[in-house]
């Protein structure tokens, strides 16, 4: 069974609809990868997950529990986190209590000081910079400090809306690596990407998403291979 | 003529920490929970009567300011979570901020009336709670404002911390800062907002019952207790916990030097003044703006 499962889920933002009865799952601890133009409605499915935007129709089901429309607080609880690709941080708090408040839920609060080890072990530059403010930081620091905020939670899915972005591609490269360690420590991977190439060589299983629907499914590996995604999503 | 200026400078400390105290509940409202509550006023009002009827009753000072401060905080909880929460999806929309302003202001009336009803439109008084007078040399000061001094900067200094090292404190200033991605981080915005006005209005409270043996305790006396909330607040810069405290001091300073000088009604004309000059130079306060 998969761990989440997404079924004929429609969104529409006013009269437009933005996503048409889309289906897809995650298969537990592995990385699943979503691609497309921009404005396909990638980022609404991870939104949608998250509880950030209503679905009209269709279910959302974790580990077989439905949780569609419930609010972001509660899907957090449920143990999803969400790096939008908007990037939130706390402007005015420290690196530090950036990270801490990640970990707002009594459960993993009383985890925190061994969370926040775990972090600062994958992300060593977060820990020099602990007590500036998350403002004063460049790009790729403030990506790291959001991965390792959503992970604070402890949660079994992470779900990062286009982590590439603005980023140098060596700083690229980086979250990417840092995405492999992550799923070794078993949690699920949820990535959508417009930069089709990174995300399809890391991942198990990849959906193509066109105008609100899914054309394309596969493993990673195949679907980096395939013409038709070649020639749509891995010519520059 | 400088001696007389280091007097004033430390009564306005002294009285400056009664605008902290009047302040910070009225800016953690507005930071946290967006609203701008018309009603802090009425909650500064609520604080002297309910500390009057308590003393009246027989009460001694010290239990009827902590019996205030539970009580306007038990207030702060249940008006949220009846006339404010039920607006609270809608944050982030002009609408939502009218809302709120009907509403708190609907709500300052409704309690003028309440109070004036119960208790009549006759200046009351209380008997100081420390009574008689400090003198350093030339310097003077009552003792019940010392002691209003030293409560009310041990209630900073508390909610400071509170604010700074506790979960909730954390979980106020981030959705103070950003509200969407606190949801994403699980804050639930309900224990948030409940705790925040609880701690607002129980400052007001506390500043109310304060300074009600100092000056008198009438329906409207909220108003000029709001008035100077919220100058404070702007010119410390919204959301901004240290600005607000800064900027609470510095108010008291500038009126009681001021004072040597010029009367009341024209010290409120300067400190008008000079807020309006702060805001053309710095249109976040002095401070900055902690709120997006």
């Amino acid at each position: 069974m998969k761990i989440l499962e997404l079924n004929s889920i429609v969104v529409s933002y006013g009269k437009m609809q933005i996503l048409h009865t889309v289906s897809l799952g995650l298969d537990k601890g592995g990385i699943t990868g979503i691609i497309g133009h921009n404005g396909g409605g990638k980022s609404t499915i991870l939104q949608a997950i998250s509880g950030l935007v209503k679905v009209k129709a269709g279910v959302i089901m974790l580990k077989g529990k439905k949780i569609s429309n419930f609010p972001p607080e509660k899907i957090v609880e449920e143990g999803i986190s969400l790096v939008e690709a908007k990037r939130r941080l706390f402007p005015y708090l420290s690196v530090h209590d950036n990270l801490r408040i990640g970990a707002y839920f009594k459960r993993a609060w009383q985890e925190q000081k061994r969370n926040l080890k775990l972090i600062y072990d994958l992300f060593p530059r977060l820990l020099s910079l602990r007590n500036q403010e998350a403002r004063t930081l460049s790009g790729g620091e403030q990506q790291m400090l959001l991965i390792g905020r959503a992970l604070m939670s402890q949660p079994e899915i992470l779900m990062l809306d286009e982590p590439s972005s603005g980023l140098a591609p060596i700083l690229v490269s980086k979250v990417f690596d840092v995405l492999g360690d992550i799923r070794k420590r078993g949690i699920t991977i949820f990535v959508a990407e417009q930069s089709a190439a990174k995300i399809l060589r890391m991942a198990d299983n990849a959906y193509v998403l066109e105008n609100g629907e899914i054309v394309m499914e596969g493993n990673g590996q195949e679907l980096f291979n395939n013409p038709v995604v070649v020639e749509s999503y891995l010519r520059v | 003529m400088a001696l007389l200026i280091v007097e004033q400078i430390l009564n306005g400390i002294i009285t400056g920490s009664m605008y902290v105290i009047m302040a910070l509940g009225f800016s953690l409202i507005w930071g946290v929970l967006g609203v701008f509550n018309f009603a802090h006023g009425s909650m500064y009002m609520l604080g002297a009567y309910f500390g009057f009827t308590l003393i009246q009753l027989g009460l001694n000072p010290f239990v009827a300011i902590l019996c205030t401060m539970v009580f306007m905080f038990l207030l702060g909880i249940l008006i949220e979570r009846f006339f404010l929460r039920p607006f609270s999806a809608y944050r982030g929309s002009m609408g939502y901020v009218m809302n709120c302003v009907i509403v708190t202001l609907a709500l300052a009336i409704a309690i003028e009336i309440i109070i004036l009803l119960i208790y009549g439109g006759d200046f009351k008084t209380i008997r100081t709670f420390a009574p008689g007078v400090l003198r350093l040399g030339s310097f003077q000061t009552s003792n019940q404002m010392l002691f209003n001094f030293a409560v009310s900067v041990f209630s900073i200094i508390a909610i400071g911390l509170y604010i700074r090292y506790t979960r909730i404190g954390l979980a106020m200033r981030a959705m103070a800062q950003d509200p969407i991605a606190a949801s994403l981080v699980g804050i639930s915005p309900n224990m948030v907002f409940a705790v925040t006005a609880g701690i607002s209005f129980s400052l007001a409270g506390l500043a109310g019952i304060l300074l009600a043996p100092v000056y008198s305790i009438y329906p409207t006396v909220g108003w000029v207790a709001f008035l100077y909330a919220f100058i404070v607040v702007i010119l410390g810069g919204l959301g901004n916990v240290g600005g607000v405290i800064a900027a609470g001091f510095l108010v008291g300073i500038i009126k009681s030097i001021g004072s040597i000088w010029l009367s009341g009604q024209w010290m409120m004309v300067v400190i008008f003044a000079s807020v309006i000059l702060v805001l053309l130079v710095k249109p976040r306060g002095l401070f900055g703006s902690r709120v997006g």
